[in-house]
Formats: C-alpha cells, sequence, structure tokens
C-alpha cells in the first residue's frame, strides 16, 4: 500500500503492459487503469470512455461504481471536454468548472454537484486514431501538474497500446472487433449489477466489486461471470464477500 | 473513428429510432435498406439465434447471402458463429487470406465458391440479449471504411430491437428513439426487472420498454424509478 512513488509508477506501468495474458479481460483491465489514476496522479475519479464506432463515446470504466459517477461520465460522454478531447486528439482541460464552459454547461453544473472542480480529458490514440479518452476529475481547481499530466499521458499510452495484443490480422479491425466486444461486456456487467441489486440488495458500486473480486477469484472475465450471473448458471450467493 | 465520410458531406448518419420509424419490426425491409444504405456491401443475411449451434436464417438479401447463411449452418462454422459466440464483431476484409482460411477450413473455401470475398459478422445483442448476428459481404475484397462500419453498427442495432419486438411484442411498431438507449441505469433496471418477473434478461427488457411506451416516458425516467425502488415490474396491476 505505502509503496514509494517511483515503485508504484513502475508497477502499474508493467501492470498495463502486462496483456499477452491468455483470458485477457477489456473490461478488467480498463477497470485497473482508472484505479491506478486515482492512486498515482493527484486526481479523486477517473473514467476511461472509448468510442462506439457510430460516432459517440461510451463509459467503459470508473474508479468508483458510484451510480452518480459513472452517470456523470454518461454526461460528459454527450457534451462535454471529452468529445472535444475525442474530435481533436489533443488534452483538453477545463481547470474550473465554477466558470461555467457553454460547451458543456450541463456537465459543469452536474460536475460542481458531485464536488468536482476541474476535469482532464486524456486521448487514448493508437497512431492517428483516437480510440478512447481518459478521463480525470480532481475536487481541486486548476491544472494538472507538469509531473502528473506526463504521467497521465503515460498510463493512457502503455494502456492503449496494451490494447494491441494480436497482430496477425489488420490492426484496426482487431481493435475494432474487441473494443465492440467489451462495449457490449459493460452492457452485461450492467445487467448483472442490477441482478445482485434485486437478488442481494448489493449497491452498484459493490455488486460490481463482488463481481470483480468473484472473476478474479475463479480466473475468469468479468463478463463472463456477469453473463451467468444473468443466464442463471451462477449460484449468486457466491458472489457474497467471503469474509 | 477520425476518418473523412466517403459519400461527401451530404451523408448524414441513420440512427436507430429513424430506422425503426421507418421500418418497425420489418427486418426484411430493414436489411433491403442496409443494401442500398452501404453501396460497398453487396449483401445482408440475418441469422436468428439464442444459442449454438441452433440457428435459423431469418433473411437474406441475395442468393450469396443465403447461401453464406446456409453453409454456416450446415458446417458449423464462420464469422456468424464466432461473432455470436464471442459477442465481438468479425471483420474478414478477405477470406482469401490464410489466416482466415485456417480459422474456418471448411467455411472459407466454399464462401470464396459461393462469390463472397469480403464478410463482416455483426452480433445483435443488448448486453446479455443475444438475438442473432447481421452477416454483411461484398464480392470484392477490402475493409469496411470507418463511416460504412459506423452505418452498419446502427442497422445493426435497428435490427436487433426490431427482433426483440418481433419476438416479444408484436404490437409494438413505430419505436421512436426515445425508447433506445445507451445508459448504464436503463441496463441495470433491465436486470431488476429480470429477478422481479423472472424472465429472460430480452423479455426484461422489452418488459421495460412496454411499459415505458406505454406510460409515454423516456426510458430512462422508467429505469431510474426502478433502480430507485419506487417502482417494481412485480407489483404491477394490469
Amino acid at each position: 500500500m505505502s509503496m514509494p512513488r517511483e515503485q508504484a509508477v513502475s508497477a502499474a506501468l508493467v501492470e498495463l503492459a502486462d496483456t499477452l495474458v491468455v483470458d485477457f479481460d477489456i473490461a478488467d483491465f480498463l477497470h485497473t487503469l482508472a484505479l491506478r489514476c486515482v492512486e498515482l496522479l493527484d486526481v479523486h475519479a477517473a473514467g476511461v470512455m472509448v468510442t462506439d464506432q457510430r460516432g459517440h463515446l461510451r463509459v467503459m470504466a470508473s474508479s468508483s461504481e458510484r451510480a452518480h459517477l459513472v452517470e456523470l461520465f454518461e454526461v460528459e460522454s454527450a457534451a462535454g471536454p471529452c468529445v472535444e478531447c475525442f474530435a481533436t486528439g489533443q488534452p483538453v482541460s477545463d481547470t474550473d468548472l465554477r466558470v461555467v464552459d457553454t460547451r458543456w454547461a450541463r456537465f459543469s453544473h452536474r460536475a460542481g454537484e458531485a464536488g468536482f472542480a476541474a476535469v482532464h480529458a486524456v486521448p487514448m490514440r493508437l497512431r492517428d486514431e483516437v480510440i478512447g479518452v481518459l478521463n480525470l476529475f480532481s475536487t481541486q481547481s486548476g491544472s494538472l501538474t507538469a509531473d502528473d499530466a506526463f504521467l497521465g499521458r503515460a498510463l493512457a499510452n502503455v494502456t492503449t497500446i496494451g490494447l494491441l495484443q494480436q497482430r496477425a490480422i489488420h490492426q484496426r479491425d482487431m481493435v475494432t472487433e474487441q473494443l465492440q466486444g467489451a462495449l457490449n461486456s459493460r452492457v452485461v456487467i450492467e445487467q448483472a449489477k442490477g441482478v445482485l441489486f434485486e437478488r442481494l440488495k448489493l449497491d452498484m458500486h459493490d455488486a460490481f466489486g463482488a463481481l470483480r473480486s468473484y472473476a478474479r477469484r475463479t480466473n475468469r472475465r468479468l463478463g463472463d461471470v456477469a453473463r451467468d450471473v444473468i443466464e442463471d448458471r451462477l449460484d449468486t450467493a457466491q458472489l457474497l464477500p467471503t469474509d | 473513428m477520425n476518418e473523412p465520410a466517403a459519400r461527401g458531406d451530404d451523408h448524414r448518419p441513420p440512427r436507430v429510432g429513424q430506422l425503426l420509424a421507418a421500418y418497425g419490426s420489418d427486418v426484411e425491409a430493414m436489411c433491403d435498406a442496409c443494401v442500398r444504405h452501404l453501396p460497398g456491401i453487396s449483401g445482408v443475411g440475418v441469422a436468428v439465434m439464442t444459442r449454438l449451434p441452433a440457428q435459423a436464417i431469418r433473411y437474406a438479401s441475395n442468393p450469396v447471402s443465403e447461401q453464406i447463411e446456409r453453409l454456416q449452418v450446415v458446417l458449423g462454422e464462420g464469422p456468424c458463429v464466432d461473432a455470436f459466440s464471442s459477442g465481438q464483431p468479425v471483420l474478414a476484409s478477405d477470406l482469401g487470406q490464410v489466416a482466415w482460411g485456417r480459422r474456418w477450413p471448411a467455411f472459407a473455401p466454399e464462401a470464396l465458391t459461393a462469390g463472397a470475398r469480403a464478410l463482416f459478422a455483426l452480433p445483435l445483442q443488448i448486453g446479455a440479449a443475444r438475438v442473432g448476428v447481421m452477416d454483411l459481404h461484398r464480392e470484392a475484397p477490402g475493409w469496411l471504411p470507418g463511416v460504412d462500419l459506423a452505418d452498419a453498427l446502427v442497422f445493426a442495432d435497428a435490427t436487433t430491437q426490431a427482433l426483440l419486438i418481433e419476438a416479444h411484442a408484436r404490437d409494438m411498431q413505430d419505436v421512436p428513439d426515445l425508447y433506445h438507449s445507451y445508459h448504464a441505469v436503463v441496463h441495470q433496471a433491465t436486470g431488476m426487472v429480470k429477478v422481479q418477473l423472472n424472465v429472460g434478461i430480452a423479455e426484461a427488457l422489452v418488459r421495460l420498454r412496454a411499459y415505458a411506451y406505454a406510460a409515454e416516458r423516456p426510458i430512462e425516467d422508467v429505469a431510474r424509478d426502478v433502480v430507485g425502488r419506487r417502482l417494481r415490474f412485480d407489483e404491477l396491476s394490469d
């Protein structure tokens, strides 16, 4: 827990580059990216949006699955800094959300209500193609420090490269296939969160945590576990924390 | 992605709501419109399946498409089968390439003989609700440009909705856009309704939508009521 920062940074970079594993799980991988951003950077929430290939961004992972945060990322992906970042391929920051930017007024209000003062959108690029955006929320206004901005970009880059696991087939098609599959996994996970919320009375954040820790415990993909929950192939009581 | 529109500035991407308003649950008309809309595509086939290996050919826009669908039923392999089992699109830009021949040793040569050189299989699904696969083929090799892929995915989304309506709610024609949603809260509510009614996830989705339709409310609002525990589907009196 109390690893020196330099060591924690290297550990995160190695972890995010290590995708050449059997049963690589994009949903879990991008969730890890969001968690590491909050741990390593001076930010308080992180979200990962990826292109749905239909011209929109969709929320793929969030450092916390609390409903209001996931919704805030949805509001932002309709109109917010991440949209501009996605369109231009350049980092976009709103360093003071209290001064309402007319380009994304609704998002500014909602982010302010949630206690955030600044947002930083970092592009996830694969050469000349932007496949998504890493979003960093801070409760303090102002820019990221130069160190944090650099590390944020590094984490986004390592993650993006990590998504390119197989090189045999046309790379663009490969990434398209994987991202589409991952976005659908995200929907499966949301449906399973609903099942667990209803059946086990877990809140949405804990429901996600239960799915993720069960998937890790049993060495399975998050989306596959979620699907088993929905199709009644898994006794949901087994997902309850054991300790 | 960041690619110029291949069909000039007047190209307007289709929207799911518009397609549903125009074609309702008429899958045939939807597929024919898809072929007309995508000049690079020679034909479209739709296979309906709930689990492998059972699949039924729902529609084929021409004899080549028909043959592509038939081959996959008979041989039990091909892009459609893979797209369904993985939940991912399968984009085979040149079936003549060794990699695809290795992946589908029986299917690839037969598909080439039938006249298909490139095949793009798009799963028809909303999360765990999987209804089938749409296969688009082309007589010449080559990948699908980003703008064509984007439009094909929108047609696939609309076809998914059409098939869900066809299977579970035939009376729900002319479904406007507000019943089609990408919001997390709708998916969460679907999972809850599934438990409350003890039905499959696809039916839960249709029930949620039917309720919103009847109440003339956006589906997100209804979903928020479900997740906020202000509305239960097992306590509805109808």
